[in-house]
């Protein structure tokens, strides 16, 4: 009885809840998985509206050649690890950004733990057209840990 | 003395505020005029809130005054570079009021540094530069510090001030104030808010349409 409750549950999770999120790059995980990523994905944008739009905007698109883009940005597509550290310990470099370079400095935000750094990734890898797919906690780690 | 002054500035603020358009207005179809009023008995007239005089320098080292935005109406907003909080939106939702009448040589817009010290001339003309604007319509003015909290305050009826809690170090609004022909202040907006700053953009064709009915007549 317990078990086919539950299994009612996660069924409607899955079939009501962020189907809208999925897309090519998370067709194959798992159902467990599927899940984590609707999580991250909504917890994500809520991150990412308090400690990222701001500058970035809500659409992902920057600010003239002050503040880089995110959506369709060459250097965050190519480069996951580096975005990670990125988004936690911020830049004072300058960097090109679809062939512009700004160096206005980005804040760090060490506040931010490697789940929520993994919610905010999973959100704007798979937002604005991009299709990156999950980001588990797990890779986020990894990375962070090899920051410079 | 001090003192005297935030009471003055939170009775303009307040009765700023409490001066919602009324029906009066949306049937004539003009503005509401905000801010205190009084009846001068020499003039025989009502005098209204002005903007006072103050002087500025914007991004191309150039002095700006009132006699700026002679024959024109601008939009005032207060913000500084390094801002890390609501001064990119504001910067976004200014950019659509520039493009809108980027053209329209009785637009202007004046955007004041509140940390004039980073700030530099310099760095507000890159800033400039950076968003693709020109100091015809949108001057990024820098000055005095003290002169730039008080003309926000009196003038503007809006926040601006240090504040060592604050992210960046300085607090202030994120209003956009539509000033007309005769300093007069005529909206006030929210520059954080698209929603709000469609309504400006509305209010700014509709008072263009008003001065210059004032201008033919």
């Amino acid at each position: 009885m317990k078990q086919a409750f539950w299994l009612l549950i996660s069924w409607l999770l899955i079939s009501c809840d962020g189907s809208k999120f999925q897309n090519a790059a998370t067709q194959n995980l798992s159902r467990a998985d599927k899940l984590h990523y609707e999580q991250y994905m909504i917890q994500g944008q809520q991150l990412y509206n308090t400690h990222c739009s701001n500058c970035h905007q809500a659409d992902g698109t920057g600010l003239g050649q002050l503040i880089p883009p995110l959506a369709q940005a060459d250097y965050l597509l190519n480069d996951q690890s580096q975005t990670f550290c990125i988004i936690k310990y911020g830049l004072n470099d300058k960097i090109t950004v679809n062939g512009i370079e700004y160096e206005q400095p980005m804040p760090a935000n060490e506040k931010l733990t490697n789940i929520e750094i993994a919610q905010i990734a999973t959100y704007v890898y798979n937002s604005w057209g991009h299709e990156s797919g999950f980001i588990p906690v797990k890779r986020v780690s990894q990375e962070i840990d090899k920051c410079q | 003395m001090r003192n005297i002054n935030a009471i003055i500035a939170l009775c303009l603020l307040i009765s700023g505020l409490s001066c919602q358009p009324n029906t009066q207005d949306q049937q004539a179809d003009t503005l509401p005029i905000y801010g205190q009023r009084h009846y001068d008995a020499a003039l025989q007239d009502t005098v209204y809130h002005q903007v006072a005089d103050f002087s500025f320098v914007n991004q191309d080292s150039a002095t700006v005054t009132p006699t700026t935005f002679k024959g024109k109406i601008y939009i005032a907003d207060f913000f500084f570079t390094s801002c890390p909080t609501i001064c990119p939106i504001m910067k976004k939702e200014m950019l659509r009021v520039y493009e809108e009448f980027k053209d329209n040589d009785q637009v202007a817009i004046l955007s004041h540094t509140i940390d004039p010290e980073y700030d530099t001339v310099g760095l507000l003309h890159d800033y400039a530069q950076r968003l693709g604007v020109n100091s015809n319509t949108w001057h990024f003015v820098t000055g005095d510090k003290e002169a730039i909290f008080d003309i926000g305050l009196k003038s503007y009826m809006v926040t601006a001030m240090e504040d060592e809690e604050a992210p960046g170090g300085l607090i202030h609004s994120g209003a956009f104030i539509l000033v007309d022909e005769q300093r007069r202040i005529r909206g006030m907006y929210d520059g954080t808010v698209p929603e709000q700053v469609d309504v400006l953009i509305n209010d700014i064709r509709r008072l263009l349409k008003e001065e210059n009915q004032i201008a033919t007549s």
